[in-house]
């Protein structure tokens, strides 16, 4: 009789767990699955591969997340989900030839002209992106993602904010001094 | 373009990212318009890798990106869309152990095992004679008393040294055992004696001569006074 009730009442336990975890990343999900989308997106530059890159990290991240002990983490744990999800679509070769163009969610600039430009502009600049060691790529994009709060992109990373800051340096230097 | 201008082309860059530029340097800028334009190039460039930078990622993900992964997410956790390639994974590990395994076995099947050598009646092998101490006789023939599970495990099948004749015997006890049954009653011929050809032992007839001692003198042992002070 007890090791009935003592299963019953450890399956009510673990039903109400597994709807707080889950109310709690619904909760997340809106801010989240943006953040992942851009990280993947950062990489692969083409919105249907990473969405589907999203899609397996923010999955990844709710089956998961019971194990994840800090949840002031979930951030950072999302974005390296995201970011080695997104490497691996790469290196697999998965990636679709055809590339969005990386301005087409934008606004159009008035004249076709200047749309030449900015978009030529825009493939040089993610070409040296890609170029870029790791360390300094992932910071560059996500200090982008989050309009270059570095607190932010320190949190998000668990660096000590000062890396972040000469990381961002460091990076942007280098895009610049090929861009010149 | 002076040799000052040269030289702080990379000063300028870091000013442009945000730097204060130092004294000797904000000197030449005051003067030098080249420099001056430069310094606005370079900040003009920075500012826009970060607006392209941020512009190309304020995108957001399309409106059916909610649903498909609520969707996905009330799947069973085995129906991930990336499990062929794990499974694939899995199963090219599972084809190339079971290669290497076959191609093991059948290298080993080629090569003679030890029941095969048994059965041959052949001499016992100078390498395995070397690790057993025991003087073996030439006649003694190598039964192996395993059973022969697979190839493998045929180099460590136990041997055992069997007078000569005596082999047919003790495989007629081997075999039942190696198939799992051992009925006594249907091997009437285990429990009888097996008759053996005993060699008598001579023995050489010995002559026992005198040694010539008459008599022995027993005399009690006495000690001299110092020697026992030594002691």
């Amino acid at each position: 009789m007890n090791d009935l009730a003592g299963s019953v009442v450890g399956r009510l336990v673990s039903e109400a767990e597994a709807l707080d975890l889950a109310q709690e990343f619904e909760q997340r999900l809106a801010d989240s699955s943006a953040l992942a989308f851009r990280v993947a997106y950062s990489v692969l530059r083409c919105r249907e591969d990473a969405e589907d890159v999203a899609q397996e990290a923010l999955s990844r991240a709710y089956r998961n997340l019971g194990r994840l002990r800090d949840r002031e983490r979930f951030r950072s744990w999302l974005v390296r989900i995201s970011w080695r999800l997104a490497l691996d679509h790469c290196r697999a070769g998965r990636r679709r030839e055809r590339r969005e163009q990386v301005g087409a969610d934008r606004p159009p600039v008035p004249t076709a002209e200047e749309l030449a430009v900015a978009s030529e502009f825009r493939e040089r600049l993610w070409r040296e992106i890609d170029a870029l060691p790791e360390k300094l790529r992932i910071v560059v994009v996500l200090a982008g993602i989050e309009g270059y709060a570095l607190r932010e992109v320190a949190a998000v990373l668990e660096l000590p904010e000062g890396t972040v800051k000469s990381r961002v340096h460091l990076a942007r230097k280098r895009l610049a001094e090929r861009l010149r | 373009m002076s040799r000052d201008c040269d030289r702080s082309r990379e000063a300028l860059l870091e000013v442009a990212l945000g730097g204060e530029p130092a004294p000797h340097l904000q000197a030449h800028l005051d003067g030098c318009a080249p420099c001056r334009r430069r310094l606005e190039d370079d900040q003009r460039l920075i500012g826009r890798i970060d607006g392209e930078l941020q512009a190309s990622l304020e995108l957001l993900p399309s409106p059916e990106f909610l649903p498909r992964l609520r969707q996905r997410l009330e799947e069973p956790a085995g129906a991930s869309r990336w499990w062929p390639m794990d499974r694939l994974v899995s199963a090219a590990i599972v084809v190339a152990l079971l290669a290497a395994g076959f191609l093991r076995l059948s290298r080993e099947t080629v090569a003679p095992s030890a029941p095969s050598r048994a059965q041959a009646g052949a001499a016992p092998s100078t390498a395995s004679a070397s690790h057993e101490p025991i003087t073996r006789s030439p006649q003694s023939h190598r039964v192996s008393t395993a059973r022969p599970r697979s190839p493998s495990m045929a180099h460590r099948d136990p041997e055992v040294l069997v007078p000569p004749g005596q082999e047919a015997l003790l495989r007629q006890v081997i075999e039942p055992i190696r198939r799992g049954r051992l009925d006594l009653a249907s091997f009437p011929e285990a429990s009888e004696t097996v008759p053996q050809e005993i060699a008598p032992v001579v023995v050489e007839r010995r002559e026992l001569k005198d040694l010539g001692i008459d008599s022995i003198e027993i005399k009690p042992l006495t000690m001299a006074p110092n020697e026992e002070e030594e002691s």
